[in-house]
C-alpha cells in the first residue's frame, strides 16, 4: 500500500514537474554548465579538439583584454546613470500623474507608450533622430552642439545611449511607483494639511517612506535590466564609435560567438554572471535592511 | 484664482511631458509618408501629401506576413508552453513541503538574474545537438525553458496561498490531483496567469537574441529578425526603415491602445513579483 502510494506520488510529481524539468535542465542548466567547462578550454568553436588551460582566459580577460575592461566601465557608468535618471524622472512623472488632473490618463498612456516598443525598434529609431532630427533641430535652433551626429563622439557615447533607455524606461517604472502612491493613506494626508504642513513636508515625511518598497523593486529591476543592456547597443551604435559603447553583453556575443573565441567569451560571460550576481546580492542586502527601519 | 491658474499649469505639464514622449513616435509617422527626395529637403517638415509607397515597399520587401506570421507562431505557442508547464510545476512545488522540493525550487530559479550571454555560445551547441536548429519548435521549447524560472517564481508566490481546503474539498468528491488541478486550482489564479502570459509574450515578441541564434533562416525570420536585416541593407533610404519599423511595432500599438491600462498593471505587478 505504501509502496504503490509512493509511487503513485512520484508519478504526479513527474507529470506536475517533468515537462518543464526536462525543458529547463536541457537548454538552460546544461548550458550554464557547460559554460563554465568551456571556460576552462582554449575552444575557438571550430575545431573539434580543445585542451583545459585553467583559468587562463579569467586571468586573459581582468588582465589584458582592454575591449572587455572598455565594456565594464561603459556598462557600469550606464547602469549607475540609467538608475539614478530612470527612477529620480519616474518618481516625479509619477507624483505629477498622480495629481487630480484631466489630462492624467493620455499623459500615462503616452509616457509608458515605449515600453511596448522592442529595444531593437528603439535604437533604429533613435539613430534615425540622432542622425536627422537632431542637427535639423540644431541647426533650426543655432544650437552648435546639436549639428553633428552625436553618435561619433566617443566621449559621451554613453550619455547618447542613455536618452533612449530613459523614454523606453521611465513610464514603466513610473507605474511602480504610480502603484506606491496608491499606498499613501489619504487620512494622513488630510491630517498633515490640516497641521499646517507643507506639500514639501508631506513629501519627505509621509509620501517618501510609504514609497520604499517601490524604490526597491524599481532599483533592483533598472540595474539588473540595465547592467545586461544589448539590443539598444545593438541597432543604436553597433558598439561604435570605435568600441566605445559596446556593453558587456555586446563585447560577449561580438568577441566570443561572432569571433568563435569560445573559450575566451565563456570565460567573460561568467565573469558577467558573477558582476550581476554579486551587485544583485549587495542590492538585496542593503535595500532590505533600509525596508525593516523604515 | 491663483489655484485656477496653478492647476492650468499642471494639466499643461503633464500634457506636454505626455507629448514629449510622443516626439519621436511622430517624427517616425510623418517621415514614413516622404519620398526620399521629400524627406532630404526637411526631416522636420510634415508631409506635403500622404503617400503610402513606403509602407507597400517595405511590405513587401521585408516579407512583412511571414515574419508576423512567424511571429505570431513562436510567440503563441512559446508562451502556451511556458505558462501551462511553469504553473504545473510551481503547483506541485508549492504543495510539497519536502527538503528535495526545496531543492526543486532553488534549482529552478537560482539562473533567474543571469544574463543571456551567460548560456549563449553552449545554447547554440546544445540545440544544434539535438537537431533544433533553425526550427520554430526548437526556438518554442527553449523560450519556455529561458523564461520558467521567473514564471515558476510569480506562480509559486500564489499557489501557497490559495488554502488547501478547496482542493481537499474537490478530492473529497473524488476528483484525482490532475484534474483537481486543472479545472478547481488553476482558473483561480486567473489574474496571474493574464500578467504571466503578458510578460512572456512581450519578451519572445520583442526577442531578438535568441531569435537571431535559432532562427537564422530567411524563411523562419520573426519581425525583429527581419528589421535588422532590412534595416541593415537600405543603410540610408530612412523613409524605407522608418515605414518597416511602424509595421513591426503596429500590431503591439494596436494591442496597446485598447489594452493599455491591463498591460500597464499586468506588466509592473508582474514586476513587482519577480
Amino acid at each position: 500500500m505504501t509502496i504503490t502510494r509512493g509511487t503513485r506520488n512520484l508519478a504526479i510529481s513527474a507529470f506536475f514537474v517533468g515537462p518543464i524539468f526536462v525543458l529547463y535542465s536541457t537548454f538552460f542548466f546544461l548550458p550554464i554548465v557547460l559554460s563554465f567547462v568551456y571556460s576552462l578550454t582554449d575552444w575557438d568553436g571550430l575545431q573539434t579538439t580543445f585542451n583545459f588551460v585553467g583559468f587562463t582566459n579569467y586571468v586573459d580577460a581582468l588582465r589584458f583584454d582592454e575591449d572587455f575592461q572598455r565594456s565594464v566601465g561603459f556598462t557600469f557608468s550606464f547602469a549607475v546613470l540609467a538608475v539614478m535618471w530612470t527612477n529620480l524622472l519616474a518618481l516625479l512623472l509619477a507624483l505629477l500623474v498622480n495629481l487630480q488632473l484631466r489630462v492624467r490618463n493620455v499623459a500615462r498612456a503616452l509616457i509608458f507608450m515605449p515600453n511596448v516598443i522592442s529595444m531593437i525598434v528603439v535604437g533604429f529609431l533613435w539613430r534615425f533622430l540622432y542622425r536627422t532630427i537632431v542637427p535639423d533641430v540644431g541647426r533650426l535652433l543655432h544650437i552648435g552642439f546639436l549639428e553633428q551626429t552625436l553618435l561619433i563622439l566617443s566621449d559621451g557615447i554613453v550619455l547618447v545611449v542613455l536618452i533612449p533607455e530613459l523614454w523606453r524606461s521611465v513610464g514603466f517604472v513610473m507605474i511602480i511607483y504610480l502603484a506606491g502612491l496608491q499606498e499613501v493613506p489619504e487620512d494622513l494626508r488630510a491630517a498633515m494639511t490640516i497641521d499646517g504642513a507643507s506639500s514639501f513636508q508631506r513629501l519627505t515625511r509621509l509620501t517618501i517612506p510609504f514609497l520604499v518598497p517601490a524604490f526597491i523593486a524599481s532599483i533592483f529591476i533598472t540595474t539588473t535590466g540595465s547592467l545586461k543592456v544589448f539590443d539598444l547597443v545593438f541597432t543604436l551604435t553597433g558598439g561604435g564609435p570605435g568600441k566605445a559603447s559596446q556593453s558587456i553583453a555586446y563585447n560577449i556575443f561580438a568577441d566570443g560567438l561572432q569571433a568563435f573565441r569560445y573559450g575566451a567569451g565563456s570565460a567573460k560571460a561568467i565573469l558577467f554572471a558573477v558582476m550581476i550576481l554579486v551587485v544583485t546580492a549587495i542590492q538585496l542586502k542593503y535595500l532590505r535592511s533600509k525596508e525593516i527601519h523604515t | 484664482m491663483i489655484r485656477a491658474i496653478r492647476r492650468a499649469g499642471l494639466e499643461s505639464a503633464a500634457l506636454v511631458v505626455g507629448l514629449i514622449f510622443f516626439v519621436p513616435v511622430f517624427f517616425l509617422l510623418i517621415n514614413t509618408l516622404k519620398s526620399q527626395a521629400e524627406m532630404f529637403d526637411s526631416f522636420l517638415a510634415l508631409p506635403k501629401a500622404v503617400n503610402i509607397e513606403n509602407y507597400a515597399l517595405a511590405w513587401k520587401n521585408m516579407r512583412y506576413f511571414r515574419a508576423l506570421a512567424n511571429t505570431v507562431i513562436v510567440t503563441c505557442g512559446g508562451v502556451a508552453l511556458v505558462v501551462v508547464f511553469s504553473a504545473m510545476a510551481a503547483y506541485r512545488i508549492a504543495r510539497s513541503k519536502s527538503r528535495l522540493t526545496m531543492w526543486l525550487l532553488l534549482f529552478f530559479v537560482v539562473s533567474m538574474m543571469l544574463p543571456f550571454q551567460t548560456i549563449m555560445i553552449p545554447l547554440v551547441q546544445v540545440v544544434g545537438g539535438v537537431g533544433l536548429l533553425g526550427s520554430r519548435f526548437g526556438f518554442i521549447i527553449v523560450a519556455a525553458a529561458l523564461l520558467s524560472p521567473f514564471t515558476i517564481y510569480l506562480y509559486r508566490g500564489f499557489f501557497v496561498q490559495i488554502p488547501i481546503e478547496l482542493e481537499e474539498a474537490s478530492s473529497m468528491e473524488g476528483a484525482g490531483v490532475i484534474h483537481t488541478f486543472f479545472f478547481v486550482v488553476f482558473p483561480l489564479v486567473k489574474p496571474v496567469t493574464v500578467t504571466a502570459v503578458m510578460i512572456n509574450a512581450l519578451g519572445i515578441w520583442n526577442d531578438f537574441i535568441l531569435s537571431l541564434l535559432l532562427l537564422q533562416e530567411p524563411r523562419l525570420m520573426t519581425l525583429q529578425l527581419s528589421v535588422v536585416q532590412y534595416a541593415g541593407r537600405y543603410a540610408l533610404q530612412w523613409n524605407l526603415i522608418l515605414a518597416t519599423l511602424a509595421l513591426v511595432v503596429a500590431p503591439i500599438m494596436v494591442l496597446y491602445l485598447f489594452l493599455q491600462r491591463h498591460i500597464q498593471s499586468g506588466l509592473v505587478s508582474g514586476a513587482l513579483k519577480g
